[in-house]
């Protein structure tokens, strides 16, 4: 084991890791369980969380590899009694069946609307083109993050 | 993935160098980590952290730019500038989360069938720049003749690749045929083309993952030169060098159809390259 110290959700970390485990381990390891894991070979975006501003599969990333680093998990975005505009987004539209992929979709559109929060069309499509749903059939969580844009009709929620 | 006994994050090329040629062959180095799925070593390795460097800039030179091996494929992808194609390589590859990590000297060490990014490199006739104990560069044809990391010494690391930008009078395609987003190509063709008086006066075309290893096509491009850039010059120099490629179908498909669907794809992007170099792209 050896020591990593790392921004976590605001919070700065120092955490024993081992050198060959991935940060959806030591997440998970640590309880933070909101990042899932799908496939586990970087193919569906459930376990996306943001590294330095960017979208990144937890997957397929070392832990060592965020010594340094800002990390934000899905338990930084927001709680039941205060989410985020993209969680209440996609409650209201419908948009989660089984819910396991919503972490990672959250994640993702949050690393893009961050950056840039007039994001159009084209920058979704781009930019959640690594997260697979098994059960909406995508419409509706498009809708709901489009939504999220204030380029959209009637703003930003 | 790999067997990793330690880490290491070193802050600067000496350090990073200093550390692997002390570590020998228990060194690996790591930049998006993104290959390592597709890797299996058992043997135990210390990692040694190269994403921080400093070697992930993109330099504006006078011919071109100057691209840090490190920069990741998101990099690629967000760079604009005059004559810069390779986002519309990068916006190929693979999805989001990935082109944020992995990086472009991580796409070219370990060259599969299906790597994206040698493609483009050969047709532009990239150079990539090794600092060892004598810092060389290494032009993409010779680079991408056998398995890159032959070149690299203990100690040795990538630390940049050069791109011509496009001139005037200059166009690029670029395809990649693929089913879903996270699915290998079945064919890649990359094409850099220049026109003179309404003649190919040079082109290169090179093609990956219907052949073994990315390569060019260079009875094809020999077939092209001085041609006028028609459909039926096109389509004749790309029959004449078929013959030149070791075409193997990856993913279920034949060899047969791998060759079709190489023969029509780089129809397809001389003509793309060609609007572009008339100035008609869209
Ligand atoms: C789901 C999935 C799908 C994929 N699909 C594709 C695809 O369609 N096309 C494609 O091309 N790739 C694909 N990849 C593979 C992978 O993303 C790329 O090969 C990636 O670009 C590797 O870059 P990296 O920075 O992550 O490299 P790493 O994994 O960090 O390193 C790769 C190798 O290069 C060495 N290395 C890295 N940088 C240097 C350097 N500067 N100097 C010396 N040695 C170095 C490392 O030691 C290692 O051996 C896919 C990956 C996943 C997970
Ligand atoms: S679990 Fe990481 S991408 Fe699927
Ligand atoms: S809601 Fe079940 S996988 Fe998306």
């Amino acid at each position: 084991m050896k020591q990593i110290t790392f921004t976590l959700n605001g919070r700065k970390r120092q955490w024993d890791i081992a050198p060959d485990e991935t940060l959806i381990d030591l997440l998970r390891r640590q309880g933070l369980t909101g990042t899932k894991r799908g496939c586990d070979t970087g193919m569906c975006g459930s376990c996306a969380v943001i590294i330095d501003g960017r979208a990144v599969n937890a997957c397929i990333y070392y832990a060592f590899q965020v010594d340094g680093r800002t990390v934000e998990t899905i338990e930084g975005v927001g709680d039941f009694d205060r989410p985020h505009p993209l969680q209440t987004a996609l409650a209201d539209a419908g948009a989660v069946q089984c819910g396991f992929c919503t972490p990672g979709f959250i994640m993702t559109a949050k690393a893009l609307l961050d950056r840039k929060p007039n994001a159009e069309d084209a920058d979704f499509r781009q930019h959640l083109d690594g997260n697979l749903c098994r059960c909406t059939g995508y419409v509706k969580i498009e809708q709901a993050i489009r939504s999220c844009s204030t380029a959209a009709e009637g703003g930003a929620q | 993935m790999m067997n990793y006994v330690d880490f290491k994050t070193p802050a600067s090329v000496a350090e990073a160098r200093a550390l692997m040629k002390e570590l020998g062959p228990q060194a690996s180095p790591v930049a998006g980590s993104t290959l390592h799925v597709f890797l299996r070593d058992e043997s135990p390795k210390v990692a040694v952290d190269i994403s921080r460097l400093g070697l992930n800039s993109i330099d504006t030179l006078p011919d071109g730019y100057r691209i840090g091996a490190t920069s990741t494929v998101g990099d690629l992808q967000d760079f604009h500038a005059p004559g810069w194609v390779l986002d519309r390589v990068a916006r190929e590859f693979v999805t989001q989360p990935i082109r944020n990590v992995a990086t472009l000297g991580g796409s070219i060490i370990r060259v599969f069938p299906w790597s994206d990014l040698p493609i483009p490199l050969l047709a532009l006739d990239a150079v990539m720049e090794i600092e060892g104990d004598e810092t060389r560069r290494i032009a993409a044809g010779d680079f991408f003749k056998s398995q890159p990391f032959h070149h690299l010494q203990s100690g040795d690391l990538l630390t940049a690749i050069h791109v011509p930008a496009l001139a005037s009078g200059q166009g690029f395609g670029y395809h990649k045929e693929r089913r879903t987003t996270t699915d290998f190509s079945r064919c890649s063709v990359a094409v850099w083309m220049a026109l003179e008086d309404d003649r190919v006066a040079d082109v290169r075309i090179a093609i990956g993952a219907a052949v073994p290893m990315p390569c060019r096509m260079k009875a094809m491009e020999q077939a092209l030169k001085g041609k006028k850039p028609t459909q039926s010059n096109f389509e004749s120099a790309v029959q004449a060098g078929l013959d030149e490629g070791h075409w193997k179908g990856l993913h279920g498909i034949s060899n047969e159809y791998a060759r079709h669907l190489a023969s029509v794809i780089v129809v397809d992007m001389l003509h793309a390259a060609t609007d572009e170099a008339k100035g008609d792209a869209v």
